[in-house]
């Protein structure tokens, strides 16, 4: 059985409880890890012209209900979080806006791949855990530093 | 195991769009809307939008540099689906002229994604998608225009409509074609005489589509697609769960047995003037009074006229119409479109809950077609209708003059379950009407012409063979074990003491000689008995029978009177070999009679056509008399004066069970009356001649032969023999 978008909630929220007490910060940071390897792993199949138009998508509707959002770009590595940083981790509701985010980001991509793909993004999201201590950024690697 | 998904369809709102789609136009695809100018594509996609157009499905519609958007709306008003209220929320029109001519493809792109964004329509549609073709700068540009377009729609789960006039050889070159997921095609052209438009659907990714031009039209309502190929499927029918369908025109029902298996399509088929119109309208007719609705579809005569008609028979079609029994609808011939009225006439029946639905004619609603296979397959759909209303159909259809077809195109028998054929022949100084069942599918239907009138009061079908006669089925036995008086004094020892019940005596005389006095005691004597007698004359008429049976002083008045006889004299209209025995059976079965006389056998030969056909219709009837438990006599004229070789003048003898002869006996110069005994089935019988005389009472049998005794025979004659 493929997932759905209530099972992409519920993925979501799991994933986000094993980031339950992390600073602000440690949020944005993992968030950018598992954003990136949401990216990288649905480029394989659907290009970056494609998933570019979709991400857009995402962010442009969850920036209507969260308008930090707004401040995620796009640019052909995928999304820029270098005014997010900033501006998501003084953010009240950043969890909300992060799990918008990521639920959106499934359920549009499970929409249009008519739920082929979402089995491996869910794997892939499954593998991004929070990082020790003083982990600000990094990839979902463990590594830190720039994206590639 | 692959769960399997089915991807959403949009439900159109056209008509029979859907179901040319495989169910509608699938959410979320890119299709090419192309067809010349005027061929109808803003309509189609406009009415498109108005009915899906809600909160939750927002139409964006951009017009291009083609039609102004203010011109657009203004013809849309026409159009019954135009839905005002839905233009200031639901509906969005951005005209892209302006930044088309001022900025180009890329500004375009751009502005086409922030109005995608703002509006998150459900249905974009681009109107037309082709002046980009025009503007773009290179192949290069366009090609990445478009790739642009389609990934954005595609990331945003439109459904897009890309309107143009593309041609065919641009399906191939243009690569729009190649990533679009459907293509729609609209054009007009001349078929079966006349300008038609037609809609194809040639790409729909994801769907099980039709791929048949389908005709539409455009009307105030909107476009209208007549798809009866797709729309119009045979379901499983319950016509072993319901009765069958007994006409009610009087006699057609014993030709055909059981009645009409529910859902079964017949022809009418015969020339013009045979009866078809008539038959249609008593079929509407008496299913109304039997409590089933009826629907009649003329393509030949107006609802006026077909009421005239109907009164002119006495039918009250206009009450049953105003009890909602019946609809009469009558479509003109030049404005038949054949998939469209299809269309039309299932609805009709359906909204009507009919059960009987007559079409006349088939032949004139199908004129347009040149081609006999189509003809077919229309019949084909209009039976299919018929068997998913569960109704009984009627199709006249019209047979060249002259042509050994059942029908028009000669393919249409095929089609459907039966076949009624209506004919009439030159006999004489008159044409006779007949009728055949040709044909009725699971149904052991009568076979063969039988003679039909039209009249007042409607159709008078007359079988040849009694219908519940089978025909090769022995004839029933004759009563073996007792004897029935003959009436004739002297008469019933010379038959091995009287007659068998139910058995047929033929009485061949010479004219003149007595024949029917003797029948007139076998009736008298049957009413003695108190058995209902019945005496069909072919040559006098009951009152002078009467007169004559007075003379002789035999009682046949009283017996009249007391119910017991009833002369039935047979009009030279009902002597009609084929009409015969339905009248006869009819009058058996009324009056419950147990003894026939029919007097005047070569009265009914000089009306045949044939010997052979008067001696299978006197099996017929003798075959009907046993079956109805009547013992009869027959009495028939012989040219002959006196005994020879020929029993009878047609043959007739081996129909009977017992051969009378009365000839003339030439004795001492003089002709002496006499009767001889050919045969008795199933008795021993005196082989001698006798005489007999006429008198007081009647005939009487002198009980000695008269070659043993001449002398003695003369002596015992009395009057002169002769008619009574």
């Amino acid at each position: 059985m493929f997932p759905d978008e209530a099972d992409h909630s519920a993925l979501v929220d799991a994933w986000l409880d094993g980031a339950a007490g992390l600073e602000p910060a440690q949020l944005v940071a993992i968030f950018e890890r598992a954003l990136s390897a949401l990216w990288r792993r649905a480029e394989v199949t659907l290009g970056e012209v494609t998933l570019t138009a979709i991400v857009d998508r995402v962010l442009y509707t969850a920036a209507e209900t969260h308008p930090v959002l707004s401040t995620l770009k796009l640019d052909k590595a995928g999304v820029c979080f270098d005014e997010f940083r900033e501006a998501g981790a003084q953010q009240v509701d950043l969890t909300e806006a992060v799990h918008l985010v990521l639920v959106e980001f499934l359920t549009v991509l499970g929409h249009l791949t008519d739920e082929i793909l979402s089995p491996a993004l869910h794997a892939e999201l499954a593998k991004i855990t929070p990082l020790g201590p003083g982990a600000m950024r990094g990839n979902d690697d463990g590594t830190q530093g720039p994206r590639s | 195991m692959t769960t399997k998904r089915t991807i959403p369809r949009i439900e159109t709102g056209v008509r029979n769009l859907d179901a040319v789609f495989g169910g509608g136009l699938p959410k979320g695809s890119v299709s090419v809307i192309s067809g010349p100018p005027g061929s109808g594509k803003t309509i189609l996609t406009q009415q498109l939008c108005f009915h899906v157009a809600s909160p939750k499905t927002r139409i964006l519609y951009f017009n291009t540099l083609s039609e102004p958007t203010a011109k657009t709306l203004r013809y849309l008003r026409q159009f019954a689906f135009f839905d005002e209220t839905k233009l200031a929320e639901d509906f969005h029109f951005v005209d892209l002229g302006v930044i088309l001519r001022s900025k180009g493809l890329e500004q375009t792109s751009a502005l086409l994604m922030e109005r995608i964004k703002k509006v998150k329509p459900g249905i974009v549609v681009i109107d037309s998608f082709k002046t980009f073709d025009d503007l773009a700068k290179s192949k290069e540009e366009l090609r990445k225009f478009g790739y642009e377009v389609f990934v954005n729609l595609m990331a945003w789960e439109a459904t897009a409509l890309l309107l143009g006039e593309y041609g065919a050889t641009e399906y191939v070159s243009n690569p729009l074609f190649s990533v679009i997921d459907g293509l729609v095609t609209l054009s007009q052209r001349e078929s079966s005489g006349e300008q038609q438009r037609f809609l194809q659907v040639v790409k729909m990714r994801g769907t099980e589509h039709s791929r048949d031009e389908h005709a539409f039209v455009i009307t105030s309502s909107g476009i209208e697609v007549f798809a009866p190929r797709v729309t119009i499927h045979r379901e499983p029918n319950g016509e072993e769960r319901e009765p069958r369908c007994k006409t009610g025109i009087e006699k057609l029902d014993e030709l055909l047995a059981d009645g009409i298996p529910r859902g079964s399509s017949l022809l009418i088929a015969g020339v013009a003037g045979t009866g078809k119109t008539v038959m249609s309208l008593e079929f509407i007719y008496r299913g109304a009074l039997a409590g089933e609705k009826g629907i009649l579809f003329s393509f030949e005569e107006t609802a006026e006229r077909l009421l005239a008609a109907a009164k002119g028979m006495g039918w009250d079609f206009q009450r049953e119409i105003e009890r909602g029994m019946i609809e009469l609808v009558f479509i003109p011939q030049p404005e038949i479109m054949v998939e469209g009225h299809l269309l039309m006439m299932r609805e009709r029946a359906a909204a009507l809950s009919a059960r009987r639905i007559a079409v006349d004619s088939v032949s004139v609603f199908l004129h347009k077609i040149k081609d006999p296979q189509i003809a077919r397959e229309k019949i084909f759909q209009l039976a299919t209708i018929v068997q998913n209303t569960g109704a009984v159909g009627f199709f006249a259809t019209d047979i060249p003059y002259g042509s050994n077809q059942i029908s028009r195109f000669g393919v249409e028998e095929t089609v459907v379950d039966g076949v009624i054929l209506l004919s009439s022949t030159e006999e004489g100084l008159e044409r006779q009407r007949y009728i055949e069942v040709y044909k009725l599918r699971n149904t052991a239907h009568l076979k063969g012409r039988h003679s039909m009138v039209i009249g007042k009061g409607g159709i008078q079908v007359f079988p040849r063979y009694a219908a519940d006669v089978a025909e090769e089925a022995p004839p029933r036995p004759l009563g073996f074990g007792e004897r029935l008086p003959s009436g004739i004094p002297g008469l019933d020892p010379l038959l091995g003491g009287g007659l068998l019940p139910r058995s047929a005596t033929l009485l061949v005389g010479s004219p003149g000689i007595g024949k029917s006095t003797l029948g007139l005691q076998f009736i008298l004597e049957g009413a003695r008995r108190k058995e209902p007698s019945l005496i069909f004359t072919l040559e006098e008429s009951p009152e002078q029978l009467e007169t004559a049976a007075g003379a002789l002083g035999m009682p046949l008045r009283k017996w009249i009177e007391k119910g017991l006889i009833e002369i039935v004299y047979l009009s030279r209209g009902h002597v009609r070999s084929a009409q015969f025995l339905t009248v006869l059976g009819d009058k058996i079965r009324t009056l419950k009679a147990r003894r026939v006389l029919l007097d005047g056998i070569p009265h009914i030969e000089h009306q045949t056509a044939a010997g052979n056909e008067l001696r299978q219709l006197l099996s017929s009837l003798v075959a009907r008399f046993k079956l109805l438990d009547v013992t009869s006599l027959l009495t028939a004229e012989s040219r002959a004066l006196t005994f020879g070789r020929q029993f009878t003048e047609g043959g007739f003898s081996p129909v009977a069970d017992n051969l009378l002869l009365l000839r003339y006996m030439p004795i001492d110069g003089e002709l002496i009356p006499a009767i001889r005994i050919v045969k008795t089935r199933g008795s021993a019988h005196e082989r001698g001649t006798y005489s007999f005389s006429l008198g007081e009472g009647g005939g009487r049998i002198t009980p000695t032969p008269l070659r043993r005794s001449t002398r003695r025979a003369r002596r015992a004659r009395g009057s002169p023999a002769g008619k009574p």
